[in-house]
């Protein structure tokens, strides 16, 4: 049973939603569209954003299902206890994939613009060990956390957006739908990795204070990262032109080091982009790993999340560590979201759907 | 309790077994404030390799490029002037191994975070692998500030470290500060390194760098050095700068001398912008139209300028003047040059991409065939205090 102080409602949803699905890879993600598309890529961005939202429906729909049983609970009843165990696997292992991975990426930008003597392991860990010390508070806690630092993520990206806006040339946009066809589809499916995170929803369901809102509340919030893609997008373009920004590693962060702000008011703006940017892993990892503690429980039928969470910190840390080098990473990152992504947030709601169509249209036969 | 004692302990073993990598006192810091690179012309050893062999390769001190970096003295900056300064010279194959050997001789790290100025010298510019080595090396290391003045030397960068630096006490600020102000003031053509390495790439190796002539040991930045597939290619003389600033819409502020009767009267510039529209798309027929506005500096102290019929007069031969001057401009890229540093493809390309795609492969051979037809509109706004 659960108490009514453990309910999320939609504003926390919201907040929820936006701060999972914003993350380090965004850093990065000007350069994977501009890659595919050239100066189509702030078109991208908001198609690809517009691209999940059918896909957000199904997650949500699915999320609808679990929301009674819980997530392994639901697919336990579905399939059968075997069966409702071997499908959660993927996305026990598909989480804790996304924790390392992030904390990974997170090392190694940290460790290649602010901390080059320090060794990664010392950057990676402390996250990791914070992020499954919030989680472990479980949902309330993480939601009041989450609630505490959205003003502040805004407020300075609000400023890191004005101040990064003078000097740009926005020619840089165009021309627009200069690519064809199927630069577009290789370009949304590159991009779509950074939209995921919404499929939290399968796993929060039970705390949903309304769960018949979880859709709208949802698609309120992937607009809000759909738009505030773009405008990393846009800002990027503006500053670097098509060539520039396909060639760098995190051009986010390069424009943040690239802001000459007029008066000198604002010099090493990316120590203040730095700032935010820890919070928003952290908030990323910190949810992630409260969906892999009780995905893990549930598969095993343990009550709390809390021994859970931390029995995978080294399965976390060894994902994190796995790949030589950044561009090995980004290629672990792209694999992990083409296979256990999709199945995560496509084939497995899917699969929820139809299985509880079949059932309810078998029970109401019976 | 147990948790307690478990935290307390946990953070002591962060703490010392750990400690702070990446602690770097100020002092330890060599903040370099100039770089700057030439070819080393006493190479004695060459390293042979042909493209694609593995052999050991040992590092010799007289590598192929020499570097001078201009770092402050921290104790010494409040009094003591230019002796503030420290240039400290090394040869390498490349900038990172200049800088190791610099290490090996200085008690500090040398960091490019700070650095305002970086200048190549044309020998430097026409060795076409050297120079790519040292943009890429700046392009790549995180550390460098990407919003550092880039400039060609046209001298050896011996003569320009003698250069006397007027009302500055470093000569990095001295000539980045020429960049600075000049590009507000007067048609220099100011290019940092995020700028440089932007149309390097979107330009296929092509770019325009602000050069600095030295003559008997004083800096003047005039001229403009062209170049082409990442190597030197030609340098424009000062008088095309104008031209060249208001078609690709780089001039900010500027003055310009104009005839009335038998008089030169200055004519300060205060804004202008350059609209590009391609008015034939078949014979790529270009209609530039240029608005300038600004102030009049000094006119005949015996006569009234506000007089009916004078400032339109100036207005016409200002226009007339500056449409001669963009057409001289716009004919000698196209015939002399022959490369289009104008942007005009860039142009093509963002608003009608179809008619680019047609000639992208030789859009230099298109640039020579264009035609251009310049419409300019020049108002002025103040004439002084007097009448």
């Amino acid at each position: 049973m659960i108490s009514d102080n453990d309910k999320i409602s939609n504003y926390q949803l919201n907040i929820f939603v936006i701060l999972t699905i914003i993350e380090i890879g965004m850093a990065a993600l000007p350069a994977i569209l501009v890659k595919e598309v050239k100066s189509d890529a702030w078109i991208l961005s908001i198609i690809t954003g517009l691209v999940n939202i059918p896909f957000l429906y199904i997650v949500s729909k699915a999320a609808q299902k679990t929301s009674t049983q819980g997530f392994v609970g639901c697919l336990k009843s579905l399939f059968g206890k075997a069966a409702g165990t071997i499908l959660a696997i993927p996305v026990l292992v598909y989480f804790l994939f996304m924790v390392g991975l992030e904390s990974r990426l997170f090392g190694e930008t940290v460790k290649m613009y602010f901390l080059q003597r320090t060794p990664i392991e010392f950057i990676v860990m402390p996250i990791i060990i914070e992020a499954v010390f919030l989680a472990k508070g479980g949902i309330e806690v993480i939601g009041r956390f989450f609630e505490a630092v959205f003003f502040p993520i805004v407020l300075i990206n609000v400023l890191l957006i004005l101040i990064a806006i003078p000097k740009n040339d926005f020619t840089n946009l165009l021309p627009v739908f200069s690519a064809d066809i199927k630069e577009y589809f290789s370009a949304i499916i590159a991009g779509s990795n950074s939209f995921f995170g919404y499929e939290l929803l399968l796993i929060i369901s039970p705390y949903i204070k309304e769960p018949k809102k979880m859709f709208k509340t949802s698609t309120k919030a992937l607009l809000i990262v759909t738009g505030f893609y773009t405008i990393a997008v846009i800002l990027n373009l503006g500053k670097f032109g098509v060539e520039e920004t396909k060639s760098l590693m995190f051009p986010v962060i390069a424009l943040a080091k690239a802001i000459d702000v007029p008066g000198s008011i604002f010099e090493r703006a990316e120590g203040i982009l730095m700032a935010v940017w820890v919070l928003h892993v952290f908030t990323t990892m910190a949810m992630i790993t409260y969906l892999y503690s009780v995905v893990g429980a549930e598969i095993i039928g343990h009550k709390g999340i809390k021994h859970i969470a931390t029995l995978y910190i080294p399965v976390v840390y060894l994902f994190g560590l796995l790949g030589d080098n950044v561009a090995q990473v980004f290629k672990n990152i792209n694999m992990v979201g083409a296979t256990l992504g999709i199945y995560t947030v496509i084939i497995l709601p899917l699969l929820i759907l139809i299985a509880s169509y079949i059932k309810n249209k078998g029970g109401s036969k019976g | 309790m147990k948790k307690k004692v478990f935290i307390v302990l946990l953070v002591f073993i962060m703490i010392f077994s750990s400690g702070c990598w990446d602690r770097v006192e100020i002092e330890e810091n060599a903040f370099v404030f100039g770089i700057a690179l030439d070819v080393n012309k006493e190479r004695t050893e060459k390293e042979d390799i042909e493209k694609g062999e593995i052999k050991p390769f040992y590092e010799s001190d007289k590598g192929a490029i020499r570097t001078i970096f201009t770092v402050p003295i921290p104790s010494k900056m409040k009094e003591a002037g230019e002796d503030a300064f420290e240039s400290i010279e090394a040869s390498g194959e490349n900038i990172p191994s200049c800088m190791r050997v610099i290490e090996r001789k200085i008690n500090k790290i040398i960091y490019l975070g700070q650095t305002k100025m970086c200048v190549f010298t044309i020998d430097m510019l026409n060795n076409k692998q050297y120079f790519m080595d040292a943009v890429d090396f700046l392009e790549r290391d995180p550390e460098r500030n990407r919003n550092m003045k880039v400039a060609a030397v046209n001298g050896s960068i011996d003569d320009y470290i003698k250069v006397k630096h007027y009302l500055d006490n470093n000569l990095a600020s001295y000539i980045s500060g020429i960049f600075q102000v000049g590009s507000k003031e007067c048609c220099i053509i100011s290019e940092d390194l995020t700028e440089l390495e932007g149309t390097l790439r979107s330009s296929k190796g092509n770019a325009v760098m602000p050069c600095i002539k030295i003559t008997d040991g004083k800096a003047e930045v005039r001229d403009l050095a062209l170049i082409k597939d990442y190597e030197f290619y030609q340098m424009v003389d000062q008088k095309y700068l104008r031209g060249f600033s208001i078609i690709s819409n780089k001039l900010k502020k500027a003055r310009k001398l104009v005839k009335y009767d038998d008089t030169i009267i200055p004519f300060y510039i205060t804004g202008v912008k350059t609209t590009v529209h391609l008015e034939d798309k078949e014979n790529l027929k270009y209609k530039v139209t240029v608005k300038v506005e600004g102030d009049i500096e000094s006119f005949i102290l015996d006569e009234e300028i506000s007089k009916e019929g004078k400032i339109e007069e100036i207005k016409s031969n200002l226009a007339k003047s500056l449409t001669m001057e963009l057409s001289e401009v716009m004919d000698y890229f196209q015939n002399s040059i022959g490369i289009d540093y104008l942007k005009i493809g860039e142009y093509t390309k963002k608003y009608h991409n179809k008619i680019y795609e047609k000639y992208e492969d030789n859009w230099d051979e298109a640039f020579k065939k264009a035609q251009f037809d310049f419409d300019v509109n020049v108002e002025i706004r103040r004439i002084g205090t007097i009448r």
